[in-house]
């Protein structure tokens, strides 16, 4: 796992930042916690080259700093997060969904700089674009700024923000330590500091969650907001809020599964549903309980003959309410897809996130079964999934299959990590002929060999990208030449491709284009696989 | 008197001390001198099996009228021969094992096998190569399985997916409402969807085999179409909370069987070529002999698509390609 999960996180700062910066990463990522000397050691890079790297690093998230001192001088340690190089990959899916979700028009234009620069201010973004203060654009660009802020997809960030979560923690133990006392605490005065401060980190949590407290209390604002009319400082820096991206990426695949699962009507109450809660984290067990009545009143009523159509009712004629509310109890019945939590007004729903992510793996992981493995594989994973461990026998029993076959797919499964092996010995011994061999499959364990496969095909996915584009590298700065020509001259008669180079360019787009596709409906599924972390 | 009373235990071992009791409940003054001689009495006329336990007490089961007298006239050995082979149950023996414990001559075991035989007491069951010995009115232990799944031991797989073919066509065509929309559902609670006894009938009336077809065989088809995600079992309670009248009819909660969409989960794995590449697991390194450089499976795949993107680009534009 470590290794394969190595190799791909290389690779994605190999992509987005290139070769040196990755030497840099590749240290960190492999030694964990070093100072700067260290660094530049390992990575065989100047002192001051390989400050330029981590500066980059730090600017686009990847990279923590912690200062600690170490007897008269102060040392910065550099450490690097896997998670955030991860979450790199995701970055494609944002942007696209980021009009749709924010519902405002330039969020996309938004996000796709943020995301580009790491860390940015809004007055940043409006001199990238060479948009004038004057003009319209200018206007509605700022509006949607403001909802995107407002909305949390971009979280305002602080000089302390590069700091890890955990050097954080442990600085603020020292800090209410020496309070207490100057000699070595005592464990009972350890434990206290320890409930101390989890208290005052589960408050922070409770900040984070309301929007107002993190508009006005933790940021800094100048006066213009106390007017009320301009709340965006346009020199604050943001990030994105990857939390509340995945979140919403959840909800659009909960709602593609609900479509293929039941209908498109059920999926539409679904979207409905989950628009409304409109909640931050992604790894809830289950969203906050909203009323029947208030479903029905945002579901639009075009959509009435719709649900009519894909719904046989148990008498004719039924009200949209009533049919509305006939769906809700067949998402309750069917899937766990809602929790009904109280009949009070008309019925509260709850989502229960949980239990359809776990449907959801399950599905794709018994897809993968299916795909590579024929439905007889699947019989087999399905049978010991309900039935728990078996011998051979049995399963030829049950799955009704050929005896060799069974065997066959056994050891094709066995050897793809899937299922288990038990040995039961009948006699102290051990004896082959008289031990009972169990077969075995553990779900949870199957979904981290599919994630490691995961992890393997996309660093395959980056390798085979690599390789074509340096083979056509000399093709590419051609191309660039003239694109930069272009630009210079704005005239459109410049053309240092001929013909072939001019299809060849073309077929490598497509190529690159293919295993884009192909990585980012990956990614989707790592997503699910990771709990939206 | 005491046959009755072990009789009506029905097929299973009686404790001695048990049936003494049961005994002295009608007939207080047995004694149980006079209890045991009976018992021995019934031994020897084959009414009874007997059996030891462990810390030296007999437990008694009965055995039928007619087989009794039909075990009065067997031979010494023929008798201990049906025992050994009654108490293999559903096992069943073989002619050498049973050779070894009697210690007897071949032919006599063979030629007493052979009477029974035609006495219709014990019966030869092949379930693979060799031949064993059960008593004739048991059902097989290890194939016990029903002729119309099993041939010769072995799933008939033939059999298997016709069966399976059936019943999913015909719940299938059961689980959605008909004449509308075709994504369309039936409301919850609804509770006309099949059951199993449904299922056997219409297995029946299609005639696929002349062999008889039992509940038991249908329940191991659907299951195996549960396994495959094809259907899902769902218990549903008929209860209907509005009217509280209970139909003595029909049984009120029952298991139905409801089709699946046939769904197109994406999958995003096995559309890659590492998702069915042979040597994905172990084989395939970065540097490699085998490696994504030298990979000869991400061209081809990636030619086939540069194909189908070439032909259909006067039609649609890169719609095709979302994800």
């Amino acid at each position: 796992m470590a290794q394969t999960f190595f190799r791909l996180c290389c690779y994605i700062i190999r992509d987005d930042f290139g070769p040196i910066i990755e030497e840099v990463a590749k240290v960190l990522l492999q030694k964990g916690r070093l100072p700067l000397v260290s660094i530049s050691k390992f990575s065989r890079q100047s002192i001051s080259k390989t400050r330029e790297c981590l500066f980059v690093l730090i600017q686009h998230n990847l990279v923590y700093w912690a200062e600690t001192r170490e007897g008269s001088r102060n040392s910065i340690h550099y450490s690097i997060e896997q998670n955030e190089v991860l979450a790199r990959l995701n970055f494609g899916i944002y942007v696209k969904y980021a009009n749709e979700w924010v519902r405002h028009r330039g969020a996309d234009e938004i996000t796709y700089y943020m995301l580009l620069t790491g860390k940015g201010t809004f007055n940043g973004f409006i001199e990238d674009r060479n948009i004038s203060k004057r003009t319209n654009k200018y206007k509605e660009l700022k509006m949607t700024f403001k909802k995107i802020v407002e909305r949390r997809y971009l979280s305002p960030v602080r000089i302390t923000d590069s700091k890890s979560a955990q050097d954080k923690a442990s600085e603020a133990e020292q800090r209410e330590l020496a309070k207490v006392t100057n000699f070595i605490p005592t464990k009972k005065q350890m434990a206290e500091v320890k409930a101390k401060l989890a208290a005052v980190t589960d408050d922070d949590n409770i900040a984070t969650g309301s929007k107002r407290k993190i508009n006005f209390d933790s940021i800094e604002r100048p006066t213009k907001q106390q007017k009320g009319e301009d709340p965006i400082d346009e020199n604050q820096y943001y990030r994105v809020n990857y939390e509340k991206f995945n979140a919403k990426s959840r909800n659009r695949q909960i709602v593609e599964f609900v479509k293929t699962r039941i209908n498109q009507s059920s999926s539409i109450i679904a979207k409905v549903i989950l628009d409304i809660i409109d909640d931050e984290k992604p790894n809830d067990m289950e969203s906050y309980a909203i009323s029947a009545q208030r479903i029905i009143r945002s579901v639009p009523i075009e959509k009435t003959d719709l649900f009519n159509q894909q719904m046989q009712s148990a008498r004719r004629g039924v009200t949209r309410e009533i049919l509305i509310k006939q769906y809700l109890d067949y998402l309750v019945e069917n899937d766990d897809i809602l929790r009904k939590k109280d009949e009070n007004m008309g019925g509260t729903y709850t989502v229960r996130y949980h239990e359809i992510h776990e449907s959801l793996k399950k599905e794709i992981f018994e897809d993968v079964i299916m795909e590579k493995y024929g439905f007889k594989g699947l019989r087999i994973v399905r049978l010991l999934y309900e039935k728990g461990k078996l011998d051979e026998k049995a399963i030829i029993n049950l799955t009704l299959m050929n005896p060799l076959e069974v065997r066959q797919k056994l050891t094709e499964l066995m050897s793809g990590g899937f299922v288990q092996i038990q040995e039961v010995p009948r006699s102290a011994d051990r004896a082959p002929s008289r031990t009972f061999y169990l077969w075995d499959i553990d779900y949870k364990r199957c979904y981290d060999v599919l994630l490691n496969n995961y992890y393997h095909t996309l660093a395959n996915i980056h390798q085979v990208r690599f390789d074509y584009e340096s083979g056509a590298s000399r093709l590419l700065e051609k191309k660039e030449k003239e694109d930069a020509l272009r630009q210079l001259n704005k005239s459109s008669n410049i053309q240092l491709l001929n013909e072939a180079e001019r299809k060849k360019l073309h077929e490598l787009e497509q190529i690159l284009t293919q295993l884009d596709t192909v990585q980012l409906r990956i990614v989707q599924n790592i997503m699910l696989f990771r709990k939206y972390k | 008197m005491v046959w009755d009373v072990i009789n009506s235990r029905g097929q299973v071992f009686v404790d001695e001390i048990k049936i003494h009791e049961l005994i002295q409940e009608i007939l207080p003054d047995t004694s149980w001198e006079i209890f045991q001689d009976i018992l021995l009495n019934l031994y020897e006329v084959g009414l009874v099996r007997k059996r030891q336990t462990h810390d030296e007490r007999y437990m008694y089961q009965a055995r039928s009228k007619e087989t009794a007298t039909k075990l009065q006239l067997l031979e010494n050995h023929e008798f201990e021969i049906y025992e050994l082979i009654e108490n293999s149950e559903r096992k069943g023996i073989s002619k050498t094992d049973i050779q070894k414990q009697i210690k007897l001559v071949q032919s006599l075991v063979e030629s007493s096998l052979k009477n029974m035989q035609e006495q219709k007491l014990i019966k030869e069951v092949k379930p693979k190569t060799k031949k064993l010995y059960m008593l004739f009115d048991i059902k097989p232990h290890d194939e016990s399985l029903s002729r119309l799944l099993y041939t010769n031991g072995e799933p008939d797989t033939f059999v298997v997916e016709s069966l399976k073919s059936i019943c999913y066509n015909f719940i299938y065509r059961r689980s959605f409402p008909r004449g509308m929309d075709e994504d369309a559902i039936f409301y919850p609670n609804y509770s006309g969807y099949v059951t199993l006894s449904k299922v056997v009938q219409c297995v029946q009336e299609t005639k696929v085999t002349e062999i008889e077809i039992e509940e038991a065989d249908i329940k191991q088809i659907l299951d195996i179409l549960i396994f495959e995600g094809k259907i899902i079992k769902k218990f549903i309670s008929n209860v209907d909370p509005n009217s509280m009248k209970t139909d003595d009819n029909r049984s009120d909660s029952q298991f139905v069987y409801i089709a699946k969409k046939a769904r197109n989960m994406n999958n995003a794995w096995t559309q890659a070529p590492c998702g069915r590449c042979p040597f994905f697991e172990n084989e395939c390194t970065e540097n490699g002999e085998i490696s994504p450089s030298t990979c000869i499976f991400f061209p081809q795949w990636l030619n086939k698509a540069i194909n189908m993107m070439q032909n259909d680009e006067h039609g649609k534009e890169k719609d095709t390609l979302d994800w």
